[in-house]
């Protein structure tokens, strides 16, 4: 028995208002293409993955926009979708922020290294790249941060990477099979059976 | 070539390894450590010893148990994590949250802040030698705060207490009168501790123009909080892009005007007199009423978009990038970790100081192993 | 006269049990001072201490002695065996030997010696070779660093504590303890002397190794230091008897040369138990002194402590025996000994106060959204 389980949905590209910084980047960049869309706090530019390091370096060194700040880099695994690798950027001069991602296909997760432009993107694209297997290219230090140096065979935060008993518990993936194959462990059976039907609180 | 004369006078760097057991590194943090005589002249930070999975494991949660991850992340800040992940849903499922669980989420949060500045303040006193004095003081207000953390959420320490929407229950009928006592407490307190280190000339030799860290430097390194702040960087979620209810409050941003490891002590110190501030503030104008939306849904699903949500926490920006694609399980979920960030220049700050120094840098940097590691 | 008292008369019988007296003394010393440092610390800090092992927790030095005595010897593989078990006797003997030399009352003393002062001050020196030896045979490298932190501490500041002593010893005009403490008189030296006693004071904290001077135990930098190795019995004769003794014969000594020992004040005669009364007090205010110094103060950096005593303890030290030289030959009234010291005391305070701090404190800036 499983839940009712949709299939993933990717959200709407919704264009974002005039006037906001997307505008700013097509005056700056006039001669390179990006999708912008409005996320539910700041406006998302995905850009291709060859833009990369002159859109990263553009949005710093240029003073109309001036994102000197790097505030989080991360990966996201979309499955049949490739890689995706997500900036999010500030300015403390304009005060505003940006999102910049790009996708990357699964067969050649490469990316240029934003290392050189921004300093602390050092260990977070070390942290990204040890959890999804994405290659920074130009990466002046490319050894695992949190995960063991000999760990790289496999990724963790890559959605083929399952943490199985969680899910055999509930319920999800094995069910009842694994219920009976022993896979469960004792006194879980009910919820697992129930598909974790508890109550909501 | 060497000749046998020069040999001998030849001195050797030594590395000595600082951690994962040692009492300077405030959990499982090590550092490898290059000294020439008591110089160091290179560091090697290594982390990762409490990497959890937090966030793998919160991707196989629903949106509501997901939010036991922030506390175990973030442990001596609870509060402040939990609101972060609760607006980042928010913001994704369009949930409107009633005015009282505002109050009282922006009462607890402020608490909290104030509880993992006295943490910092134990702990940086140690670092520089203190015997424990300045710990007690710290522990003892804290203490106070705790219980109050106690009987609302009914935990010490993994409280649980906010959900998407709002609060799980009310809190207790005592509330106001001992949040009101404790704030008037704090005060005293954090005077006591003041009294005790800031003007003491040992810690001044100690402090100051250790570990400075320019205002580019900063930037580029993406720190952010306290460090950021003591390069005198007014810059404070709080007021830059206001969350919540802070927009209705009075407070200062406390700035420094060196970047050393005094100022970051300072801003700090400062910062839990304006965190009770905004506690007497929300305490006035605190309503009574509900504290979940009316149709709050039993199960949250939330559509597709994934937002990037930050706050203010006691070291720095605290973010949650979070991804949906429908259903009830987030599908990614990032957390943004001020520490790690703050981490991340230790090497520039540390490099060229004593060893006692390079104990009292990092722990002016103020980091949290589990948010760290995550 | 009595068959016993003859038998107390034999030399060596006397010397056997002098020695057992100090022997016991030291224990109980000890003791004491375990149980009293932690009470202290532990109010100084808001909390209550032990309370559990007797009343007030009075058997709380006992129970921490059995535990040591049952605790594994243990020794690293690595390590240099004799130097290891050696240091610990090292660092030991030659604080008990100091012990010797100290007169407690007009009548008790195992041995009166002429040059009594410079004895103590020679052997008490030797300490330093303990914790060294220790430092280099752990074979660990924050015992190292810790060693030669130690090293360079215990014999920069031997050397103002000496001219320290030997600025008072041109007033008393003798080495000898009892002498020193019978020229005192009514006025003890710490009236004509103060600089002289916080030179003292200074050094005797840093030769204990507490607080702001314990650069070489820092536990949040070197974890322990020379000690980080040692356990069971080794740790705590190299530790605890060590650093206990020898806090407790510096702060004899303080009291004798500095508060007048057993006659001041009022210089009353009512016997052994009236000295003893005294000497009691003094050396218990200067431990509780050096205590609670110890519980408030930060740790001072290993360079800052160098400077601190080459750049001020050491010409302040010299200054003191100069201005002591001057007043002696011109024969000057004595209140210009109080002058002069204070005056170099205040010199020493403004110093520290302004001069050292690299610069000034950062201001705050608050921003408000008002």
């Amino acid at each position: 028995m499983t839940l009712p389980h949709e299939g993933p949905q990717e959200a709407p590209i919704v264009p974002p208002p005039p006037g906001t910084i997307a505008d700013l980047f097509q005056e700056a960049l006039p001669d390179i293409e990006f999708t912008a869309t409005q996320g539910a706090v700041d406006v998302i530019l995905i850009v291709a993955r060859e833009d990369v390091p002159g859109v990263l370096r553009t949005a710093k060194d240029d003073p109309r926009l001036d994102l000197k700040y790097l505030r989080c880099l991360l990966g996201v695994d979309h499955m049949d979708g490739g890689l995706e690798v997500v900036y999010q950027l500030y300015s403390f001069t304009h005060k505003h922020g940006v999102t910049i991602k790009t996708r990357l296909p699964l067969d050649d997760p490469r990316v240029a290294s934003a290392a050189s432009i921004w300093k602390g993107a050092d260990w977070l694209e070390r942290e990204t790249a040890e959890m999804f297997g994405i290659t920074f290219e130009g990466h002046p230090n490319p050894v695992p941060l949190l995960l063991p140096d000999d760990m790289t065979d496999h990724h963790p935060l890559r959605k083929d990477n399952p943490f199985a008993q969680m899910e055999e518990w509930q319920g999800l993936r094995l069910g009842a099979e694994a219920s009976k194959a022993g896979h469960i462990p004792a006194g879980y059976e009910s919820i697992a059976g129930e598909g974790g039907e508890e109550d909501g609180g | 070539m060497l000749t046998d004369q020069e040999r001998e006078l030849e001195t050797l760097d030594i590395h000595v390894n600082v951690g994962p057991q040692h009492p300077a590194t405030h959990g499982v943090f090590r550092m490898v450590l290059t000294v020439s005589g008591e110089k160091v002249v290179d560091v090697v930070p290594h982390i990762g010893y409490m990497h959890r999975g937090a966030e793998k494991l919160s991707e196989g949660m629903d949106y509501r148990q997901a939010l036991i991850y922030q506390d175990r992340t973030e442990y001596l800040a609870q509060f402040n994590a939990e609101l972060c992940y609760c607006l980042a849903v928010e913001k994704l499922a369009g949930l409107e949250v009633p005015e009282r669980a505002e109050y009282i989420r922006v009462i607890l949060t402020e608490l909290n802040r104030i509880t993992s500045h006295y943490m910092f303040v134990g702990a940086f006193a140690t670092d520089i030698g203190v015997y424990g004095t300045a710990f007690t003081y710290a522990f003892r207000e804290r203490e106070y705060i705790q219980e109050i953390f106690d009987a609302v959420s009914g935990d010490r320490m993994m409280y649980g207490y906010f959900r998407p929407g709002g609060v799980v229950w009310d809190v207790t009928d005592d509330f106001k009168d001992r949040v009101r006592w404790v704030c008037g407490q704090t005060r005293v307190g954090i005077d006591d501790i003041d009294r005790l280190l800031t003007k003491n000339e040992i810690f001044l030799t100690r402090c100051l123009d250790i570990g400075v860290i320019s205002k580019e430097d900063a930037i580029d390194y993406g720190l952010s909080g306290p460090m950021l702040r003591a390069c005198g960087l007014p810059f404070d979620l709080r007021r830059a892009e206001p969350y919540s209810i802070y927009d209705r409050f009075q407070f200062d941003i406390p700035t420094g005007t060196r970047g050393d490891v005094y100022d970051r002590y300072l801003v700090r110190m400062e910062e839990m007199r304006q965190s009770v501030r905004i506690v007497e503030q929300a305490l006035e104008e605190m309503p009574d009423g509900p504290i979940m939306p009316e149709k709050a849904p039993r199960r949250l699903r939330l559509p597709p978009g994934e937002v990037y949500m930050r706050t203010e926490n006691p070291r720095g920006e605290y973010g949650i990038y979070l991804v949906s694609k429908g259903g009830e399980k987030p599908y990614r979920l990032k957390i943004r970790s001020s520490c790690l960030s703050n981490l991340t220049a230790l090497k520039q700050m540390v490099v060229g100081h004593y060893v006692a120094d390079a104990v009292v840098i990092l722990g002016s940097v103020d980091i949290v192993l589990g948010e760290v590691d995550r | 006269m009595s068959a016993l008292e003859s038998f107390f008369d034999n030399v060596w019988v006397d010397a056997l049990w002098r020695l057992l007296a100090v022997l016991g003394l030291m224990v109980i010393v000890v003791l004491a001072l375990t149980y009293v440092e932690r009470k202290f610390i532990a109010r100084i800090q808001m909390r209550l201490g032990p309370m559990r092992t007797g009343p007030y927790g009075i058997m709380q030095p006992i129970a921490d002695m059995v535990k040591i005595l049952l605790k594994e010897d243990l020794r690293p593989a690595s390590a240099d065996r004799i130097a290891f078990e050696l240091a610990p006797f090292l660092a030991f003997v030659p604080v008990f030997l100091t012990l010797l030399a100290l007169p407690f009352t007009a009548k008790w003393d195992v041995r009166v010696l002429d040059l009594g002062l410079l004895y103590f001050i020679a052997v008490s020196g030797l300490t330093v070779l303990g914790y060294v030896f220790a430092g280099w045979a752990s074979d660990n490298k924050y015992a190292l660093i810790g060693a030669l932190r130690t090293a360079a501490q215990l014999i920069s500041y031997e050397v103002p504590l000496v001219l320290a002593v030997l600025a008072l010893s041109m007033l008393a005009g003798s080495l000898n303890l009892v002498d020193i403490v019978e020229k005192q008189g009514r006025v003890p030296f710490i009236v004509w002397q103060p600089l002289g006693f916080f030179l003292f004071m200074a050094a005797a904290v840093s030769d204990l190794s507490r607080r702001p001077f314990d650069v070489a135990a820092a536990e949040s930098e070197v974890a322990g230091g020379p000690w980080i190795e040692f356990s069971g019995i080794r740790w705590s004769i190299l530790y605890a008897l060590t650093e206990y003794t020898n806090m407790f014969a510096l702060c004899v000594l303080g009291s004798l040369i500095f508060l007048g020992g057993w006659d001041w004040p009022l210089g009353l005669k009512w016997g052994w138990w009236w000295q003893l009364a005294l000497i009691f007090t003094k050396t218990s205010v200067l431990i509780l002194v050096v205590m609670w110094v110890n519980a408030t103060f930060p740790r001072i950096r290993v360079d800052q402590l160098m400077s601190l005593c080459w750049k001020l303890l050491l010409p302040l030290a010299f200054v003191q025996i100069f201005l002591n030289g001057l007043i002696l030959v011109y024969g000057w009234p004595d209140w210009t000994f109080l002058l002069t010291s204070g005056l170099g005391l205040a010199a020493a305070g403004y110093i520290i106060y302004s001069v050292i701090p690299v610069g000034a404190p950062s201001r705050i800036v608050a921003r408000s959204n008002a």
